[in-house]
């Protein structure tokens, strides 16, 4: 196992897993249950966001194309058959699987690829065919103004000049205009500090848009600020660093030249004709080092403010380039010629509008605007794609053609909007068995050029749409049901059977205190020591005891986590059987100990699957006895004292008691004497006996040979019982009766075989009763007592456990300690050597070696350090 | 002055990856499974500089939570990012309708999530 | 408090809020002709700077954070008040 956040993950995802299947099965029912549709999608839209956090493709992409088939239904588009619920099911088992792999191996198991492709495949016909594109389109476009960018002027030259430069060394300059909505600060946003993160910035211009208000009148949250900035980053970074308020800004690329204007008072020296005349012979000759000692030397003697030192200053500017451009070159020297201002003088004949397009709109990244180079790493993944090969190939060739031109759209800066077209093309191709999606694409590309978005959203469409869509929120709001959500602390059970092991020690400690006080008095003497002890041990007895059951609601769990899979399981159980089945579940809050929970799965699902097995009869046979053709089963718990009863109704035909009997005597299981004799509730209760099946013929669902005495032995283990009762032809209820909890036990310790001590559940116990010996009867070798009009059989534990029975002191008229007990309906009294005390102790079973020894639940430790070991009494009698 | 973030999501895994990135990057970082939860929080006097918060979650969504946030004194200025898989206009209109200040899109990457808090918390 | 206010200066603290913006105001207001001392300010929200560029306070010290000196000194000092038209 992984990371913390793997086991983390690993939980979640059978958690949405089960919620998504249940709610699936109530969808199925009442399709039109929005609450329902709502809980699945967002079932597995959760599941699909955690899975994003791992490396698990197939999971991810099988996890998306559920999200996107149940998107269609929440969305009207798709009908959800019991077909489609059954795809959609069998993608839940399979993600459920990968999930026991992920938590078994940290991995998916081999293959899950093409699992994920055939399944996704299998989902993706699913959806309407015109889908991808009536979701697709919804990217539409958001045409913003056109802004000329009449403002470079305004910008102090020195802020012009070192933008220029840095563009003559490569840099990629960018005017950046962006008015915030006038209650951006309500949203949260800071305008100003995005410009903190711009790589490079060369001009901030802040300006309200309006005329100041008076000071009185001015709203300090209301912003009607304008920024203006020149910054040498790539379009891309900036559309990124303002993505969230692209609407309000607009951003255009500047070309160097714009920003150059020679302005200033004019001079008259001479000076500036000889450097005219010494310069031109340089820019002929190329020889830029010597024009720049020239220009660096006149610029020490011209004073700023002239308009020679703007040309000049521009001049130096666009040397520092490592390839000055002549043309500008020529210009810059004939403003000094010429000595007028000239605020355009690099401006070649027709102007580059300087527009500054808005970024809302669809991204312009035209992939005709590729170096040839470029181009060419397009084409050759065109031409191998394009190539012949064994279908076996197809996979890892198309991988490594997407890999590259996925690489190849990253370094491109290309929109996203390419290379989602670009994956689901893939996604298509792989699908297919064939490369034609990605070929088509990828000629497209290489021939449209220009406009690539029309292209982009075309191929997507033909590929079976994958754009990211539009999702209308449905039920968002369902405000009738808002309730404070529970905090809830997910724990480790180990930790909390840690905490568990701890009060059972504790526990055991503090039932030694009686025994220290008990030799406080007897040893030492001291009757005020051993009062004392007596109550301290009062009080932490009363603590461990608030700890005890403090922990032991913490292990409570609702029985719907069992309850939870069976609508599933009826439902295809029932259509296999072709059967109509309507299940009910009542009080799966009810809660119980984690352990007897979990104990309850097998026998639930054994019963369940008898009773629609064999219980409930076809349509036709119902609808012959004219009962409704839906037959149903209702899946019932709820508390009974200290037990939680569970129990499976259902409206079948019921247990014919005639038919037992039949199958029991043809089986051997009983004699006819004794079939005679049997009453119908007898009888009925023969199906709990091992080895009994009344099925007439052996089926996959429940004929395994095993009966309902799996379900007995199941129960019994975890100290339930289980009765059957029915009535022919309107149904069989099958009832199990548990303990809530059975972390602690509660025993009454007896002494037999001679001072030896056992321990008795307390629950098996009726009462405790001093038999006189002459009471006794003997019959043949049994003996019985009379208890109030009733014979109870008298049977000594002695001789149960294989001991020597105690030698008979003293006559007739002694009393013998009897324990009456109920085992299985039955009242027998147990003869001990003495009663002890009763007492809480935690359970241990026995394991290893010790675990195949009849007739003992387990031990626990006692309180001065003795063993204590408890009887099965089910399995002694 | 270390400013806490406070993501609410119903997923815990995403809870504790975001906890994870967001405390390796020095932040403090308050959670919440639920929008109801998120409101306690904030009414129990947690006073984030970001708030994180997934927007398909159960009862409350993350655009209710967003405009019950911004009914609250005290902060109709704070930043808001909504998370959500759908990396759609739709989407995110409404969130900003609801005066949420960005958006994240799921799977957030370390990367991407660090780039975007650092943006709107410069000296976190 | 990240202004602190006395007589006719305010003093910004490190980091100037969204929440401060108001009450420098309400201060600017009580105090015709007070200063403002940005000296310790590193970090500006764009309401406080526009009460700043507003009012027009007689500004005592910029910034010494590099970013804030840099690119609020041409807006904020008056004397060479330039790149706006």
């Amino acid at each position: 196992m992984g990371t913390p956040l793997l086991e983390r993950f690993v939980g979640e995802a059978r958690d949405l897993l089960q919620a998504a299947a249940s709610a699936l099965l109530v969808l199925e029912k009442q399709a039109t249950d929005e609450a329902a549709i709502n809980d699945v999608f967002r079932s597995v839209h959760t599941l699909k966001g955690s899975v994003g956090l791992f490396d698990f493709p197939a999971f991810t992409k099988l996890v998306h194309a559920g999200e996107d088939v149940l998107s269609a239904v929440r969305d009207g588009k798709l009908g959800l058959t019991s077909d489609l619920v059954d795809v959609l099911l069998d993608v839940l088992d399979q993600v459920g699987a990968w999930v026991d792999d992920i938590d078994g191996t940290g991995a998916l198991a081999q293959g899950a690829d093409g699992i994920s492709k055939e399944m996704t495949a299998r989902l993706r016909t699913a959806l309407p065919a015109d889908y991808g594109a009536a979701q697709a389109s919804p990217v539409a476009a958001h045409a913003g103004d056109l802004t000329r960018v009449d403002w470079l002027g305004a910008i102090p030259e020195a802020e012009r000049l070192s933008a220029f430069r840095a563009a003559m060394i490569g840099a990629d300059l960018q005017a950046i205009e962006y008015v915030p909505l006038d209650d951006c600060f309500f949203s949260g946003e800071d305008p100003f500090i995005l410009f903190r993160q711009l790589a490079d910035l060369h001009s901030l211009v802040v300006e309200p848009t309006e005329p100041w208000p008076s000071m009185e009148a001015l709203d300090p949250y209301r912003c009607v600020l304008r920024f203006r900035a020149l910054a040498a980053a790539p379009p891309v970074e900036i559309e990124t660093l303002f993505r969230y308020v692209v609407e309000q800004m607009r951003i255009a690329p500047i070309s160097p030249h714009a920003l150059v204007s020679v302005t200033g008072g004019a001079s008259g020296s001479p000076v500036y004709g000889d450097f005219v005349d010494q310069a031109r012979p340089l820019v002929l000759a190329g020889d830029w080092s010597a024009l720049k000692r020239a220009v660096g030397a006149l610029l020490q003697l011209t004073a700023p403010a002239l308009l020679s030192a703007s040309a000049l200053r521009w001049l130096e500017a666009v040397l520092t380039a490592p390839a000055p451009d002549k043309g500008w070159v020529n210009a810059l020297i004939d403003c000094i010629a010429e000595g007028e201002e000239d605020l355009h003088p690099l401006e070649p004949r027709t102007p580059p509008s300087a527009d500054i397009p808005n970024l809302a709109a669809p991204i312009p990244t035209a992939l005709g605007g590729l170096s040839p180079t470029a181009a060419r790493i397009l084409q050759s993944q065109r031409t191998i794609l394009g190539l012949s090969l064994p279908a076996a190939g197809l996979a890892s060739r198309l991988d490594s053609v997407a890999r590259t031109v996925e690489n190849f759209l990253a370094s491109e800066g290309l929109g996203a909007a390419e290379s989602t077209a670009w994956s689901a093309a893939v996604d298509a191709a792989m699908v297919e068995g064939d490369c034609a999606p990605a070929i088509d694409l990828l000629d497209q590309w290489l021939l449209v050029g220009g406009d690539s978005t029309e292209a982009v959203i075309a191929a997507v469409m033909m590929a079976g749409g994958d754009l990211p869509r539009s999702r209308p929120e449905a039920g968002e709001h369902l405000g009738h049901e808002i309730k404070q959500a529970s905090r809830i602390l997910k724990v480790d059970q180990a930790k909390v059977d840690a905490l568990m092991n701890l009060i059972g020690e504790l526990v055991v400690s503090k039932n030694s205190l009686p025994f220290l006080a008990k030799r406080a008095d007897e040893v030492h003497g001291s009757r005020e020591m051993s009062r004392e002890i007596k109550e301290l041990h009062a009080v932490i007895d009363r603590l461990a005891q608030e700890m005890q059951s403090a922990i032991m609601a913490v292990r409570m769990l609702p029985v719907s986590e069992v309850f939870d899979r069976f609508p599933r399981l009826v439902r295809d159980v029932a259509r296999k059987l072709d059967k109509h089945i309507d299940l009910v579940i009542e009080g799966g809050d009810t809660a119980a100990d984690k352990n007897i929970i979990e104990s309850l799965g097998d026998p639930l699902l054994h019963i369940v699957r008898n009773a629609i097995d064999h219980g409930i009869e076809t349509a036709a046979e119902r609808e012959a006895v004219s009962k409704p053709t839906q037959a149903t089963v209702w899946l019932r718990a709820f508390q009974e004292s200290d037990q939680v009863v569970i129990e499976v109704v259902d409206d079948g035909r019921g247990i014919d008691p005639e038919k037992i009997k039949a199958s029991a005597l043809a089986k051997g299981v009983i004699d006819e004497d004794r079939a005679a004799r049997l009453s119908d509730q007898e009888a009925v209760n023969l199906v709990l006996i091992p080895g009994f099946s009344t099925a007439a013929k052996v089926s996959d669902l429940s004929g395994r040979g095993v009966g309902m005495d799996v379900v007995v032995t199941g129960v019994e283990k975890a100290g339930g019982s289980v009765t059957v009762t029915s009535k022919t032809g309107e149904g069989t209820t099958v009832r199990l009766s548990l303990p809530l909890s059975m972390a602690v036990t509660r025993v009454m310790v007896v002494e037999a075989g001679g001072g030896m001590l056992f321990g008795i559940p307390m629950d098996h116990i009726v009462e405790t009763v001093r038999v006189h010996r002459d009471n006794v009867r003997r019959f043949k070798q049994a003996e019985a007592f009379v208890l109030r009009d009733a014979v109870v059989p008298l049977i000594r534990l002695d001789h149960l456990l294989g001991e020597q029975s105690q030698v008979w002191f003293g006559d007739g008229s002694e009393e013998d300690a009897v324990l009456v007990v109920r085992v299985g309906g039955n009242m027998v009294g147990l003869m001990v050597d003495n009663f002890r005390e009763g007492m809480d102790i935690i359970l241990k079973p026995f394991d290893g070696i010790l675990s195949c020894i009849q007739g003992y639940s387990g031990s626990a430790l006692l309180g001065d350090g003795r063993v204590l070991l408890v009887l099965n009494l089910k399995e002694l009698l | 002055m270390a400013s806490t973030i406070f993501v609410v999501d119903d997923s815990v895994t995403i809870l504790m990856s975001m906890e994870t990135i967001l405390k390796k990057a020095g932040f403090t970082v308050a959670k919440a499974v639920s929008g109801e939860d998120a409101v306690a929080e904030l009414e129990g006097g947690l006073k984030p500089g970001l708030i994180i918060t997934d927007i398909h979650m159960p009862r409350m969504s993350g655009i209710e939570l967003i405009r019950k946030i911004r009914g609250m004194s005290g902060f109709q200025f704070v930043p808001i990012l909504v998370v959500s898989t759908e990396s759609q206009q739709a989407k995110r209109d409404e969130a900003r309708a609801a005066k949420a200040t960005g958006w994240l899109v799921k799977p957030v990457q370390p990367d991407d999530l660090l780039k975007v808090v650092k943006q709107i918390l410069p000296n976190g | 408090m990240p202004f602190t206010f006395a007589k006719s200066t305010a003093t910004a603290d490190e980091s100037c809020t969204v929440e401060d913006a108001l009450s420098l105001l309400e201060f600017l207001l009580a105090n015709p002709g007070a200063k403002v001392d940005l000296g310790p300010c590193a970090t500006l929200h764009t309401a406080v700077l526009q009460v700043l560029l507003a009012v027009k306070p007689k500004i005592i010290a910029l910034p010494r954070e590099a970013f804030l000196r840099r690119w609020l000194s041409p807006a904020l000092a008056p004397p060479v008040k330039r790149g706006s038209k």
